[in-house]
């Protein structure tokens, strides 16, 4: 497991993204950033940056890319009115386990528990992570 | 070279030199050519002209001083700017932004406790309230004799609440305010709680570009953000 501060994924076109949410804090609140530069889609939403409030958010989400292309992704939190990210002791580790990818992340807090815990599952095969 | 040509080359460099700094003055005006409504145009006489092209040339001025204040934390970069000046400059600043009172103006009763005795250094002073320090530094050092019921703000109070004078708070105020409300919230590295404590935008490296980022406040809502915010499909109004 290496810890950096986002993950970047190849994906292919119409690749589903299951994003699985196994342990969030709730304080800040935690959430997910999928970035692409093509839209993703969620239900009805199509954004190029999505979020995914470990609040308000089921605790499987799929998500839908409509091209092929990298695929960002880092933790965020609440702080009051301001969506924080990569302050503080923030970082994420990865856990590439060959199928899916697990992500580790801790906000800004210097709290040594990871405050949100999730695994991405591909319906296709993507590349190797990077980041940084 | 005669000397005659040599005056003569001197005179027209210059005047090459001016004409051209004049056209690039004209050019890069960004009033230029803007259309006014007839409703809006200044009257035709003298006096107005001239105090409009003054207010203009203060608002300019105040617009440069604010976005060095954003910037930098001062409204100037000369050596010799003291904190003095940088007072009377946003003293000045948030003069511009009081509207006029035209008519008559309704003073709010105060009771006033009678001076019945000699004061001497060190007494005391009557008929001043505790809050009068905050709405001192509120207001830049103007010392409100309006006592009216607003109060001065206080961190944790809402960015966008009217200044101690009942006017509605410069840009600059709403941004340090907003920033003063962050500083006591958890997770901000050391260097940006300090420059939140100074009522400083807070900066970053964005590890995806590498480029240094500052935080911003939308004006209108009082809201912080890094811009650029994501789409949340699971908010009831998306």
């Amino acid at each position: 497991m290496t810890a950096q501060q986002y993950v970047v994924v190849g994906t292919a076109a119409d690749t589903t993204i299951r994003v699985t949410r196994s342990h969030a804090a709730t304080s800040p609140p935690q959430g997910l950033v999928l970035d692409a530069d093509h839209p993703l889609t969620i239900g009805r939403i199509e954004a190029t940056r999505i979020v995914i409030w470990a609040d308000t958010a089921p605790d499987t989400t799929a998500v839908t890319t409509t091209c092929a292309g990298d695929l960002r992704v880092w933790n965020v939190w609440r702080d009051g009115d301001l969506i924080q990210a990569w302050e503080g002791e923030a970082r994420l580790s990865v856990d590439d386990d060959g199928d899916d990818l697990g992500l580790s992340c801790h906000d800004g807090h210097g709290d040594p528990e990871p405050s949100l815990v999730v695994r991405l599952g591909f319906d296709r095969a993507w590349t190797q992570p990077a980041g940084g | 070279m005669s000397p005659d040509r040599i005056i003569y080359s001197f005179v027209l460099g210059w005047v090459v030199l001016l004409a051209v700094l004049i056209a690039l003055d004209w050019l890069g005006n960004p009033n230029r050519g803007t259309f006014r409504p007839k409703g809006d145009r200044p009257p035709r006489d003298r006096g107005t002209r001239r105090s409009t092209r003054a207010r203009r040339r203060l608002e300019e001025d105040a617009a440069v001083r604010a976005a060095l204040r954003d910037a930098y934390g001062a409204s100037s970069l000369r050596f010799t700017w003291t904190s003095e000046h940088e007072r009377r400059a946003r003293l000045l600043d948030d003069a511009l932004v009081v509207e006029e009172r035209l008519g008559t103006v309704d003073v709010a009763s105060r009771e006033v406790d009678p001076i019945d005795h000699t004061l001497v250094i060190g007494d005391p002073l009557p008929n001043i309230d505790e809050r009068i320090d905050e709405r001192i530094d509120e207001s830049g050092g103007d010392v409100p004799t309006d006592p009216s019921p607003a109060r001065g703000w206080s961190t944790g109070d809402d960015p966008l609440a009217p200044t101690a004078r009942g006017s509605a708070p410069t840009p600059s105020t709403v941004r340090r305010r907003a920033w003063k409300n962050h500083a006591d919230h958890r997770g901000w590295s050391a260097q940006n709680r300090a420059r939140l404590a100074a009522g400083k935008a807070p900066r970053r490296q964005n590890p995806m570009t590498g480029e240094d980022e500052r935080a911003v406040i939308d004006l209108d809502t009082g809201r912080a953000s890094w811009g650029g915010d994501p789409v949340d499909p699971f908010e009831p109004h998306s």
